[in-house]
């Protein structure tokens, strides 16, 4: 007899997925008619705005973001009595121009969003599939390396690495992935699971379909939606833990501008000029909360329960 | 009755593999990721120090030697010495441990006193301004970061209106603010968990014998309705609990709080690897005891839970 770790059983769900209640979903099946059709244009022009930043910083930002000019530290927004249109976001405590510098910060978040998500999610998902469709082996260890992410915050472990490697792009990466790939892992075991005795596999393991066949078009199909659902959550928290990790200095080296390293640099000179740690603080807010209102939006347009109300 | 003790000696088991497999992790990532020698020995050491320690520590000998004489020094709490102080590491920590318990308590206390009522108050008046706000609440909560929220919250209460102080420990007004910031993210699930653990019940049969016997709305709301709405709560408590912990971290270095998160990271600023280490360990073992204590207690609050696979 096991004892129920309840813990990890609801764990990265909430964590992550935060799964919705039933009292949830029915008001979300009387509203959705009522949902306004403007949230997902703005969500939309959000992350695009977010991606296009990221994206194409070295082309479109005003200023090299590590150009420092000393005669301008710290010019305010332009919104503010001192503040001028060359610098339309104002300057940093080294005259380096915010807007800039913003963008690349994007820019870090995209590469780490980038590479993160799509390797946790195939990481999780062959092992969560291996685990729930063919080994039961796996599927013990894997419950255990959820027991154990539990333990590890992504934070601690990043300080380790940082102790002893030193803090960079790739710890920050590797830190993500080995975090989050069980999340994944941990669902997609439940999923198949159930799948595994449905119907349409029984049939198809009945004329003699080898697993690959069975994974790849009737496993992953029925998967897909969950964990583009996971995927899209999972964006917001790889967000918020790369700019923790920075601002605590064990993340990307201070030298590089991400969101996170421009908060702590700011956090010297808040009394003098607070848009140096309002700014960045509000992009990450910003895109971390449309990713998560995206993703619950997702997650009703792919619920089959609700799809007679559209 | 004796089914509970079964699960509290079969958690604990479970408990001690988790927290073997962080200890190896550690030894993974200290001995094997890297060079060694240079995370073990200070920063001062010299060419003919470093060979000494090499030999001294150990760093020659096959790994699986290695590997059990750290179990072994792990199991006498022999974890090293600071690089900065020269006191054993184990004492740095000890130190700090309870300044980082006073906060990790206040934040959950605060966490669950403003997210229960935040969230009984939206359930009960759904659709209105007290649940939109309730609700938004619950959302920013999700996607703020915590050390912008407490650096936020220091602009506003320190800097611009001079309330409270910024940072250090010292009383009621020095706790209020790392605490609020370090419990808000928990305070906003636990709003989310609460009302909609609500609604679900408030439209439950007993709650409907209980108004239809008489009593009145409150004694309906807090005796009958509130603790089955609860149970989602202690569910996510342990993971809250880990968030808290980890949490803490980023909040005493944002508030200079002399706690164990800022000792952590003063030690990686000043390559004090060994209580690195020992911290390290530490959180770990706290969150794995946390996740424990509260998994038990709750198959006491609620027995119709079984061991489940």
């Amino acid at each position: 007899m096991r004892v129920a770790n309840l813990q990890s059983e609801s764990a990265l769900v909430c964590a992550d997925a935060a799964p919705l209640t039933e009292a949830e979903l029915a008001e979300r099946g009387r509203s959705a008619r009522m949902r306004r059709p403007y949230a997902l244009a703005v969500y939309t022009a959000v992350l695009v705005l977010f991606v296009g930043a990221g994206l194409f910083a070295p082309l479109i930002a005003p200023y090299d973001p590590a150009a420092q000019k000393l005669v301008n530290r710290l010019h305010p927004p332009v919104w503010q009595a001192g503040g001028a249109w060359a610098h339309p976001l104002g300057t940093d405590s080294l005259g380096r121009d915010e807007l800039s510098r913003l963008m690349y910060g994007a820019r870090i978040s995209l590469i780490v969003v980038a590479v993160s998500v799509p390797a946790s999610v195939v990481l999780g998902t062959l092992l969560g599939l291996l685990a729930g469709y063919r080994s039961r082996t796996v599927g013990v260890l894997l419950m255990r390396l959820v027991d154990v992410q539990l333990a590890l915050p992504p934070i601690l472990f990043a300080i380790l690495l940082a102790a002893v490697l030193g803090p960079s792009l790739r710890n920050v990466l590797i830190v993500i992935v080995g975090w989050g790939w069980v999340g994944y892992a941990r669902i997609v075991r439940g999923e198949t699971l159930g799948l595994r005795e449905r119907d349409f596999v029984l049939a198809a393991r009945a004329v003699g379909a080898g697993d690959v066949w069975i994974v790849r078009r009737h496993l992953l199909p029925n998967l897909v939606n969950t964990v583009t659902v996971l995927a899209t959550l999972h964006i917001s928290t790889v967000i918020l833990i790369e700019a923790a990790l920075s601002f605590l200095g064990v993340g990307v080296p201070v030298t590089t501008p991400s969101w996170g390293t421009m908060v702590s640099g700011g956090n010297n000179f808040i009394t003098v000029a607070w848009w140096l740690v309002t700014l960045p603080g509000l992009a990450i807010v910003t895109v971390s909360l449309v990713a998560n209102l995206f993703g619950d939006w997702l997650r009703d347009a792919l619920d089959p329960r609700l799809r007679h109300l559209r | 009755m004796q089914n509970f003790w079964v699960a509290v000696g079969l958690r604990a088991v479970q408990s001690a593999v988790v927290v073997w497999i962080v200890l190896s992790a550690v030894f993974v990532v200290t001995r094997m990721v890297g060079d060694p020698v240079t995370v073990l020995a200070p920063m001062s050491a010299t060419q003919a120090d470093i060979h000494r320690l090499k030999g001294e520590l150990g760093l020659n000998d096959p790994l699986y030697e290695q590997y059990a004489r750290y179990m072994r020094d792990v199991a006498e709490l022999r974890l090293g010495t600071s690089f900065r102080t020269g006191q054993p590491a184990v004492n740095e920590v000890k130190v700090r441990l309870p300044a980082t318990l006073e906060l990790s308590v206040s934040a959950l206390a605060l966490a669950v006193l403003l997210g229960v009522p935040a969230g009984v108050l939206a359930a009960m008046k759904r659709g209105t301004v007290l649940d939109g706000a309730a609700r938004l609440f619950a959302l920013l909560g999700q996607a703020v970061p915590n050390f912008w929220l407490g650096i936020m919250l220091v602009l506003l209460f320190s800097v611009k209106l001079g309330w409270l102080p910024t940072g250090g420990t010292g009383g009621l007004s020095h706790l209020i603010l790392p605490a609020f910031t370090l419990g808000a993210v928990s305070s906003a699930a636990i709003t989310r968990l609460t009302r909609s653990g609500m609604l679900d019940v408030l439209g439950a049969d007993f709650v409907r014998t209980a108004r239809a016997k008489g009593l009145p709305e409150r004694r309906v709301i807090l005796r009958h309705a509130l603790r089955h709405a609860l149970m989602p709560v202690v569910t996510i408590l342990g993971i809250q609990v880990g968030l808290v912990f980890a949490g803490t971290i980023v909040v005493e270095t944002v508030f200079a709080w002399p706690g164990m998160g800022r000792l952590l990271i003063q030690s990686i600023q000043s390559a004090d690897y060994p209580v690195v280490q020992v911290g390290v360990l530490l959180t770990a073992t706290a969150i794995v005891l946390a996740n424990m204590l509260v998994d038990l207690s709750y198959r006491l609050i609620d027995p119709r839970v079984q061991g489940a696979l």
